[in-house]
């Protein structure tokens, strides 16, 4: 239908990386989305259209002076993905930590835990 | 008393190969895993993105998690792991050397082997790229392991030359640790990376892909202070005009991974001259009787889930080589052969015993598109299937029936007719 918008996605939520087209009406409504093999890629595409989000992935020093993999225990606001950074990077996660422990609670109130991934 | 199972390795290939050999029925005094590294998991503790453990355990996890799973399972089935341990030679009677600063120099002779030493970057040394030789170039997984590892940035002004998945990664792990990101260069016309990580590492951060365009010169006295880039054609020469200067004082290199067999060579263990891994059967036997070989050293995998799979066929057939005593066998095994041809650069394995079901993985050598996939069986075409576009970036496998195994099979994928 004319005054539709298409747009393509790369899905990012498996391996595969299904390539998924979106068609919205005019008032941004989704009218389709096709090209997806699972139901999560439909859901990752109504999550890019509405609010991207990215799960974030990085490191954070300990008091006693190691550094330990850590995550965001789901995936939050794309744009706050460097401001998240600054947080983690401005702090630091105790001695005894075990993969699995929350760090930080709720980190800049999007919802998400920054958790331990190991030692 | 069995001759132990030794195991070299302890990344997710062969930590698998550990868990199935015990759960195959070896006592778990009988299990030996050497590891030279300090810990367990291989490359994986610094691999601290997501996206390992879909397939294995059916949620999302980071490779030190992934790593962390398969060396509790390990654990918890009293498998004992000796760290720091480096195999200094192995050999076809199965006997293997290895040295450790607990134990110094010791020499086993194991019931069967199970090889699965990963494999290595190529150096710039490899590359032949010309310039000066400054501070400031790195493998792409080198300057991984300093990032995530030891806390360290390898620099603040980055090009990356290679844009498979480690080289992609690395792109999105350096901006997000505040370095800028200038390119990242690719020598050929498309990426052999997977698609979701060309969307969350480079086009996320804005970071540009130049493909067909490589790294012609490198320059700086002490430091790096940039690089000559240049396009090439479809024969990846070098494009004269289109050679320009891109300042940074990082290259990060990330150019093809290389199966790690220096000890399988040495032993005159036969190598795939295409895989650069040990020429294997479906039990991922090597043409050495009772020698097994699985994961990155066999051939380089995307996803650390299949490496840990094709451990767990290596670990489970090395265990039954043990209890069932085939080194004194007098049954001769019959072979099939498993041939690539058309765009199927290789298979693994390369051969299978005749009558059995397999899985075969393969690789195309360069990317098609609407191709159709053929397997032969003898001179009898069994399956023929349309396939949309696949990379040489994305492995591919197949399911074959007992029955067709029973000739040398041909896995074939031609394009479709223009």
């Amino acid at each position: 239908m004319s005054g539709n918008i298409k747009k393509e996605f790369t899905c990012i939520v498996c391996p595969i990386g299904c390539r998924i087209t979106s068609e919205q009406a005019p008032d941004g409504s989704v009218v389709s989305i096709t090209g997806n093999t699972c139901p999560r890629g439909e859901r990752y595409v109504k999550s890019e259209l509405t609010h991207p989000v990215r799960m974030l992935t990085t490191t954070m020093a300990t008091t006693d002076g190691r550094i330990i993999p850590v995550r965001t225990s789901i995936p939050i606001a794309k744009e706050l993905l460097f401001d998240a950074m600054e947080i983690i990077n401005a702090s630091l996660a105790p001695e005894k930590t075990e993969p699995g422990d929350v760090i930080i609670k709720n980190v800049l109130s999007t919802g998400a835990d920054i958790i331990a991934t190991g030692k | 008393m069995n001759k132990p199972l030794i195991i070299i390795g302890a990344g997710p290939a062969g930590l698998s190969a550990a868990i199935e050999s015990a759960k195959s029925g070896l006592d778990c005094e009988d299990i030996v895993v050497l590891e030279r590294d300090t810990r367990p998991g291989g490359i994986l503790p610094q691999c601290i993105h997501n996206g390992f453990g879909l397939h294995k355990f059916g949620e999302e996890l980071t490779g030190p998690e992934y790593a962390l799973r398969l060396a509790g399972e390990a654990e918890a089935l009293g498998i004992k792991i000796k760290l720091g341990a480096t195999v200094l030679s192995i050999d076809q009677n199965r006997r293997v050397k290895y040295a450790s600063e607990k134990e110094g120099v010791r020499e086993l002779e194991g019931g069967a082997i199970v090889l699965a030493m990963g494999c290595r970057e190529r150096p710039r040394g490899a590359l032949g790229i010309a310039g000066t030789r400054p501070a400031g170039v790195y493998t792409a997984g080198c300057a991984q392991k300093l990032v995530n590892v030891m806390g360290m940035m390898p620099g603040k002004k980055v090009v990356i030359l290679g844009s498979g998945d480690i080289g992609l990664i690395m792109a999105r792990r350096m901006t997000l640790e505040g370095a800028k990101v200038e390119a990242v260069c690719e020598l050929m016309s498309y990426s052999g990376g997977l698609a979701r990580n060309i969307q969350q590492c480079l086009i996320d951060f804005g970071i540009p892909l130049y493909l067909s365009t490589t790294v012609v010169k490198i320059h700086g006295e002490d430091r790096l202070c940039g690089v000559t880039v240049a396009q090439v054609d479809e024969n990846r020469r070098v494009i004269k005009g289109t050679e320009r200067f891109i300042e940074c004082d990082t290259l990060l290199l990330s150019c093809g991974l290389i199966p790690e067999n220096e000890l399988t060579r040495a032993a005159g263990i036969p190598i795939d001259k295409v895989t650069g891994g040990a020429i294997v059967d479906d039990r991922r036997e090597t043409l050495a009787p009772g020698i097994f070989a699985c994961g990155n050293v066999l051939h380089v995998h995307d996803l650390a889930d299949f490496a840990s799979d094709e451990g767990a066929i290596a670990g489970a057939n090395a265990a039954k080589f043990i209890l069932e005593n085939q080194e004194n066998t007098d049954k001769t095994i019959e072979y099939s052969r498993i041939c690539a041809r058309g765009a199927v650069r290789y298979t693994v394995p390369q051969r299978v015993v005749r009558g059995s079901e397999t899985q075969v993985y393969f690789r195309v050598g360069a990317p098609v598109r609407s191709c159709t996939m053929t397997v032969r069986s003898g001179d009898d075409v069994v399956m023929s299937k349309p396939i949309r576009a696949i990379t040489p970036g994305e492995m591919q496998k197949i399911a074959l029936r007992a029955e067709w195994t029973k000739k040398d099979i041909e896995i074939e994928i031609t394009e479709a007719a223009k």
